[in-house]
């Protein structure tokens, strides 16, 4: 996909999901960073295909839908992008945070995604939403804006921050993050967010506001293709 | 209805009925993604012209033995999430309840006692309505909380305070048979 969009030389190990750091995540709050998955409990996810594969491939074991085999505890409640979410799995992920040794992650915050028609699909934000009202619990969320990712990236990367751009499409999420991670920030405006947002913003006597606004923006990130040829 | 193919993507595709304008959330065990997915799309295509109306706010319906099954109140944060806006909630504190018995039945606010057991509800509407407002313990609320609205110097937090309590409703029944 992105050779496609006309970026070379990118890897899978280059990609780094909400997906997968939270997966990394887990690993390092119910592991401690290294060992085998006895005894670290298993995780309910609430998501797909991929988000489940990556928290096995982080070594984890995975909560089925029903009853939980005895002796060994859910350790976590992980939400996700789930369009198979029902009330009867909102239910279950209740019952597993009723103990207060249950953590509950979320992917991200997104309230709703942008398909291409111009419609929206409800987001992890929405759903993770439902599962504190009922829980009464506040999730911990892994992604943007939260800068874990960033540190994912930098421990495997060593990337220099002074000479890292972010590029994004929604302020709320992307162009926050690059300023907690402090990088400089591009928005594209393909996305979620609208020029009018970020002026917004910059006009907002709200002091928090400031982190939200962008240090450039395009109109689509291919304008910024031909720079990186050089 | 039946959805059009496996994924969001399928859904949206499928026809929307011109003739609704409101998005009604409400208890639902058979709540799902693809419910969810609907209701977005009615409130993104209406607009301020469709509706978002929630029964109650309730975040659990407590069982028996300490467990509860998830409320109305987490769909309609689903729901509000994801269209970010906030639903209309019919149910008390909003004293449209009231309202809608003192428009059916002679009710007199200042002969008419408000029994329940959740203060951010049931007394606070007792309470706006300008009922007596009794609390029975038997339910979710604690005399300890009573006692921390009641201690508070913050006047909202007064509203929350019953006039009286009782252990439990069927105290008052002797005194009901008269």
């Amino acid at each position: 996909r992105f050779s496609r969009l006309g970026f070379r030389g990118v890897r899978a190990e280059h990609v780094f999901s909400s997906a997968l750091c939270s997966a990394l995540f887990l690993r390092q709050r119910l592991l401690g960073g290294g060992g085998n998955g006895s005894g670290a409990g298993r995780v309910f996810v609430l998501g797909g295909e991929g988000l489940r594969g990556e928290v096995r491939d982080a070594g984890l074991r995975l909560a089925g839908e029903g009853e939980p085999a005895p002796g060994e505890p859910v350790r976590a409640v992980l939400v996700g992008y789930d369009d198979q979410f029902t009330f009867a799995k909102l239910a279950q992920a209740c019952g597993y945070l009723r103990d207060p040794q249950c953590l509950l992650v979320a992917t991200d915050p997104d309230p709703w995604h942008p398909l291409s028609d111009g419609q929206r699909t409800p987001g992890t934000g929405s759903l993770t939403a439902a599962v504190e009202t009922a829980s009464g619990r506040k999730a911990l969320v892994v992604g943007k804006p939260n800068t874990y990712m960033f540190d994912c990236i930098v421990e495997r990367f060593g990337v220099d921050p002074s000479r890292t751009l972010m590029v994004g499409d929604r302020l709320e999420t992307d162009i926050l993050f690059g300023k907690n991670c402090g990088l400089a920030t591009i928005l594209t405006l393909t996305g979620v967010s609208r020029l009018e947002e970020a002026q917004a913003y910059m006009a907002s006597d709200n002091a928090a506001a400031k982190d939200l606004v962008p240090n450039y923006y395009v109109d689509s990130i291919a304008d910024l293709i031909p720079g990186l040829d050089e | 209805a039946a959805l059009p193919g496996p994924a969001p993507a399928d859904w949206v595709k499928a026809p929307l009925d011109p003739a609704v304008r409101a998005v009604l959330v409400g208890f639902d065990e058979h709540f799902s993604y693809a419910k969810l997915c609907q209701a977005l799309r009615y409130l993104l295509r209406g607009g301020p012209d469709c509706l978002l109306v929630g029964t109650n706010r309730d975040h659990r319906l407590p069982l028996e033995g300490g467990a509860g099954i998830p409320g109305t109140g987490c769909l309609v944060k689903a729901v509000e999430t994801a269209a970010q806006r906030e639903a209309f909630i019919v149910g008390k504190p909003n004293r449209f309840m009231f309202d809608c018995v003192a428009g059916e039945f002679p009710v007199e606010p200042a002969r008419t006692v408000m029994v329940g057991d959740r203060l951010d509800t049931d007394i606070l509407m007792g309470n706006a309505c300008g009922l007596t407002t009794l609390l029975t313990l038997t339910g979710v609320t604690a005399l300890d909380e009573v006692r921390g609205h009641q201690d508070s110097g913050c006047p909202a937090r007064q509203d929350l305070v019953p006039h009286y309590y009782v252990d439990s409703i069927a105290d008052l029944l002797p005194a009901l048979g008269e």
